[in-house]
């Protein structure tokens, strides 16, 4: 159980430390833990509530995003009890685990998918990874007409197998949404 | 040099010899344009006062042998000089308080009977509201602000305390920063700030109306998380339960002979007050379930956490302090 008491406490880091210790944020990062769809998550908009509109969230914003110096500046100011500021800074810590983990998450997906796609292609590419992932890289980004462009001069280059640049090679585009228009089109594009 | 800097053209001499209210009209005049006149760092008021004092409280000189703020300095002045010093140095001395927020003299700044920066001082309010010097009223508007909260953190009014530390302006949908960075216009500003008192003052005349004790109005306005503007039969009720298991089981009981700082208190004394503290956490749940609707109170709210504090408190023995009443 942590002081709610100013005295007892030197700094305003002092006491955030205490606050990554106690009970209150401890079990608000079981629930950021939990599951999405489990009783005890808990929503970002439920967060932000905690932050509400005031001194600390507007210094928030300006600190973007960082805790330390908020705490800090509201320590500084000294109008806002305790209890308000561990209420707001624990929504505020929450956030930066959320930041932290659901951008995590993403690139763990991102990686897994990138996987995916390199297995299918390599096929394609002669078995190769290296221009596979060049490949993948190379069209990020590109409309239709400039990734069909691309695959021509690839088949040219003899990177990747005539007879897989049509059917094989649209699917694997054309499954992980890199190509989203239909066969007879990619057809009519790629010699 | 600082006439100069300060007062070219503002005819300061003739002033000088002023007396009562045109005196302090002129002033006020004064402070409000330095209020509004902006440098590189701020308005023109700090400025002058940065000139004689330190940015403490209570005008303390910033340099001690300034000529100007010495018997001996001043006596090398003629007399038209020190009547003039001595009107720069009232006009300073108000830019000082109300730039940097300090409580001032009402009565020798404005001419009130009552020396009360509370929003039931209803020649302060009316003046706040009315007058031509927005932005010293705004800076006073401030300075209220600031002396409530200070007001209610002392008396552990913790919704009060931390709504007028936070408070917002739902017209303009911006926070009441400082009165110099502020897009609110100075009339609004003022409003706002004194709006927000009075609803709160008005909460509490009510309370005393009802018979409430201060605790029990506390714990009301804790259930909400926020000071609403009536009383609710039912929050009421919940209150008074809590009131009642907390005047039975937890009053005066984590007082100790030898007052010690909580890391170095034995075990067994945190574990007892841990223990009492959860036994009230489950009184605040069952109480929940029994007169308020989901959504009210969830645990690691800001509510949940007023009455925790408060709970704490009681036990320290900060209880029905009906005599300090707010």
């Amino acid at each position: 159980m942590m002081s709610n008491n100013r005295a007892d406490y030197s700094s305003a880091s002092e006491w955030l430390s205490a606050l990554r210790q106690d009970g209150l944020w401890l079990s608000q990062l079981q629930r950021l833990q939990a599951p999405a769809d489990s009783s005890i998550s808990v929503s970002r908009e439920e967060i932000m509530q905690q932050i509400g509109h005031g001194d600390t969230f507007h210094l928030w914003n300006i600190c973007q995003h960082k805790v330390e110096p908020v705490v800090e500046e509201v320590w500084e100011i000294a109008e806002l009890s305790l209890i308000k500021l561990k209420i707001q800074t624990i929504g505020m810590l929450s956030i930066e685990w959320l930041d932290q983990h659901e951008n995590g998450g993403l690139s763990v997906e991102t990686e897994e998918k990138s996987s995916a796609i390199i297995d299918r292609l390599k096929p394609i590419f002669y078995g190769s990874e290296q221009e596979a992932r060049a490949f993948l890289e190379s069209i990020q980004g590109m409309k239709p007409t400039q990734i069909t462009d691309k695959v021509n001069q690839l088949v040219d280059e003899k990177k990747v197998s005539d007879l897989s640049s049509h059917r094989d090679l649209w699917k694997v585009l054309h499954d992980f949404d890199l190509y989203k228009r239909t066969e007879a089109n990619w057809n009519m594009q790629v010699k | 040099m600082i006439e100069k800097k300060y007062f070219r053209g503002a005819g300061l001499d003739k002033a000088s010899r002023l007396e009562g209210d045109e005196r302090r009209a002129y002033r006020l005049a004064q402070v409000e344009r330095l209020l509004t006149k902006k440098g590189a760092g701020g308005p023109w008021a700090i400025y002058l006062s940065d000139e004689f004092w330190k940015a403490d409280e209570g005008r303390k000189p910033m340099y001690e042998d300034d000529p100007l703020m010495t018997m001996a300095g001043q006596q090398t002045l003629t007399d038209e000089e020190i009547a003039r010093l001595r009107l720069i140095l009232e006009i300073a001395g108000l830019c000082h308080d109300l730039s940097l927020h300090f409580t001032f003299d009402l009565k020798e700044a404005f001419g009130f009977r009552k020396n009360d920066f509370w929003v039931s001082n209803k020649q302060l309010v009316e003046w706040l509201t009315t007058t031509e010097y927005e932005h010293v009223a705004m800076h006073t508007a401030y300075i209220m602000k600031k002396h409530a909260i200070s007001v209610y953190e002392l008396g552990h009014y913790l919704p009060a305390q931390d709504e007028m530390a936070e408070l917002y302006s739902e017209k303009y949908r911006q926070r009441l920063g400082y009165p110099d960075n502020t897009e609110i216009p100075p009339r609004d500003y003022v409003n706002t700030i004194v709006d927000s008192l009075a609803q709160i003052e008005r909460h509490w005349q009510r309370g005393r109306k009802l018979k409430l004790r201060p605790d029990l109005v506390i714990l009301h306005d804790e259930i909400y998380g926020v000071v609403p503007r009536q009383f609710d039969k039912v929050v009421l009720a919940a209150a008074q339960e809590l009131f009642d298991y907390m005047d039975r089981e937890l009053y005066g009981r984590f007082v100790t002979k030898d007052f010690k700082p909580w890391d170095e208190q034995p075990e067994s004394f945190k574990q007892f007050v841990s223990e009492a503290l959860d036994r009230f956490a489950d009184k605040v749940r069952e109480m929940r379930s029994k007169y308020l609707a989901k959504g009210w109170i969830a645990d690691g709210s800001l509510a949940f956490a007023y009455l925790m504090e408060h709970a704490q408190r009681c036990g320290h023995g900060w209880w029905r302090e009906e005599d300090d009443a707010l």
